[in-house]
């Protein structure tokens, strides 16, 4: 048996290689680094936020594997049998760790199906974000009041997500409610007059005023107004503060619940007592 | 600053597009049809508002300013009217068709953008500001198309005085129907990137455009005259395109009312 003597093995020679090796990596990570930040820049600039960390991702990384093969060959190490050690000590911890396994091969489909690009705002089970990286394990988002979330590529995959600046129009969908005696086809008219005149809301795909319901105090109507991606918000908030003025201004009432009540022909008459006030 | 002072700036302009000198301290203002713009030097930095009130009476607090600190300080504001940053898709009060073989010319008013640079021996662009608030619009289908201006034309075929605004250019387009079917036009999609504004006493031209319509799916030819209708005498180069035309450009033009199913 082969008993490591640690004086032998730690001789000149091999403080030597140490230290090529060490200046080396020196030298080679902050390269690899630098040309991760430039090529991500680069193809950004070029095919958008998405490629651009993808493209940087895989440079760094297999610079980052290249370092690592050179760095041992340095050492003096054979690359062989290390490679055969860790082909069974990748199965031990394959079996070991399932869930990031999983996370990495749902990465790797996530990367191919693309449903989202960095820089898209994304919904998946009820939590809306822009989103910052799609990574080895987990896709990160930002959300609106700026909360950080890690959401694993293995949920992603299992989850229903909605994308919501995949297309560059969207629709603003707004119920509009209004007393019973005013005249429908006139408060459609003041609607669409109100689209016509916002610069946010798109001519075409023209806007669309369905009928929602009679409701229990109420006619609602649904107006869907459609908007550029980037107008979408602001499209939203300053149609319903038009949609408030302008109804103030025809004599639209915009109603709010009521309730009558009555007496049933087996009860009692309601007794109204009229009190008058003492001067 | 009451609004007389506002006013009170030292150049004597003579054309709407005529530079402005501002002295240090000074300012002044220049309108554009509905939009006015207020301007003022202090020290090296040049402020910028924009009003649409088209209220006689504003005081220099309520306006919004915008400041630009200059390398070199300049007592020259330039303005040049430009076309407006996106296609603009250009529907006629009225569906026209056009017959086979047919040729038409027609007018149309465009609204234009001011746009406002410091002179000091090169120009620095300050901002651009659009002379009016034009409408969106989506050109193509839910999945891809291009985001528009919307401008609704009366065509004319014929221009008259009645006709000119000095913040919008006329554009005059010479639509050829080439192919075997009637031309049902809705709407026009114009590259309006892709054309010079020229002054001629106070209005306004782009210079011509020939639509060839070839029909089906086969693509509209476009072709930029780079010259201003020949009834408009003497008039004079103010900008160059955004983006000048590349030659062999084949465009999809028309859009007939049943293209677009379910589009609504």
């Amino acid at each position: 048996m082969y008993e490591l003597n640690l004086p032998e093995f730690i001789n000149e020679a091999f403080i030597q290689n140490l230290v090529k090796a060490l200046v080396f990596v020196g030298i080679a990570l902050p390269i690899a680094a630098i040309s991760r930040r430039w090529v991500r820049k680069a193809i950004t600039k070029s095919y958008g936020p998405h490629y651009g960390m993808l493209a940087g991702k895989v440079l760094y990384y297999s610079l980052v594997a290249i370092i690592f093969v050179v760095f041992l060959t340095e050492m003096g190490f054979q690359l062989g049998p290390l490679l055969g050690a860790a082909g069974i000590l990748g199965i031990a911890i394959g079996f070991a760790s399932q869930t990031s396994v999983s996370n990495i091969i749902s990465g790797f489909f996530l990367i191919a199906e693309k449903p989202f690009e960095v820089g898209d705002i994304i919904t998946i089970n009820g939590t809306t974000g822009v989103v910052l990286s799609i990574d080895t394990l987990s896709v990160k988002l930002r959300m609106f009041d700026n909360k950080f979330v890690r959401i694993p590529n293995e949920m992603i995959i299992k989850s229903v997500v909605t994308n919501l600046t995949r297309f560059p129009i969207r629709r603003v969908e707004m119920k509009v409610s209004f007393a019973y005696k005013e005249n429908i086809a006139r408060v459609k008219g003041v609607l669409f007059d109100i689209a016509d005149k916002n610069p946010m809301a798109l001519q075409e795909p023209k806007p669309m005023i369905n009928f929602e319901a009679y409701g229990a105090s109420s006619i609602d109507l649904m107006f869907n107004v459609w908007a550029a991606k980037e107008d979408f918000l602001e499209l939203r908030n300053s149609m319903q503060e038009e949609i408030k003025a302008r109804f103030d201004k025809e004599g639209i009432e915009i109603p709010f619940p009521h309730t009558s009540i009555y007496a049933g022909e087996a009860s009692k008459p309601i007794t109204v007592k009229i009190e008058r006030g003492e001067k | 600053m009451s609004k007389k002072e506002l006013e009170n700036f030292e150049t004597a302009a003579i054309s709407l597009w005529d530079s402005l000198s501002l002295a240090d301290g000074g300012s002044g203002s220049r309108s554009f049809g509905p939009v006015k713009l207020y301007f003022k030097h202090i020290s090296n930095e040049i402020w910028i508002a924009v009003d649409r009130s088209q209220n006689e009476s504003i005081d220099d607090d309520s306006l919004d300013w915008s400041r630009w600190a200059l390398k070199k300080e300049t007592s020259t504001i330039k303005m040049f009217p430009l076309m407006p940053d996106k296609q603009v898709v250009v529907r006629p009060e009225y569906p026209f068709s056009l017959a086979a073989g047919a040729e038409v010319r027609i007018y149309t008013r465009i609204p234009v953008w001011v746009g406002v640079y410091a002179d000091n021996q090169v120009l620095n662009k300050l901002t651009e500001v659009p002379t009016i608030l034009l409408s969106k619009t989506w050109f193509g289908d839910f999945l891809d198309g291009v985001l528009c201006y919307w401008v609704t034309t009366t065509a004319r075929r014929v221009v008259t005085e009645s006709a000119f605004q000095p913040h919008s250019t006329i554009c005059t387009l010479n639509i050829k129907n080439e192919s075997n079917e009637d031309l049902q036009i809705e709407k026009l999609s114009l590259r309006v990137d892709r054309l010079s504004i020229f002054e001629n006493e106070g209005q306004l031209w782009t210079d011509e455009m020939d639509i060839r319509y070839k029909g089906g799916d086969q693509h509209s030819e476009i072709t930029m005259k780079g010259k201003v209708p020949s009834e408009v005498k003497n008039a004079k180069l103010l900008s160059r395109p955004r983006n000048p035309e590349r030659k062999g450009i084949a465009e999809r033009t028309f859009k007939i009312l049943s293209e677009i199913p379910g589009f609504s």
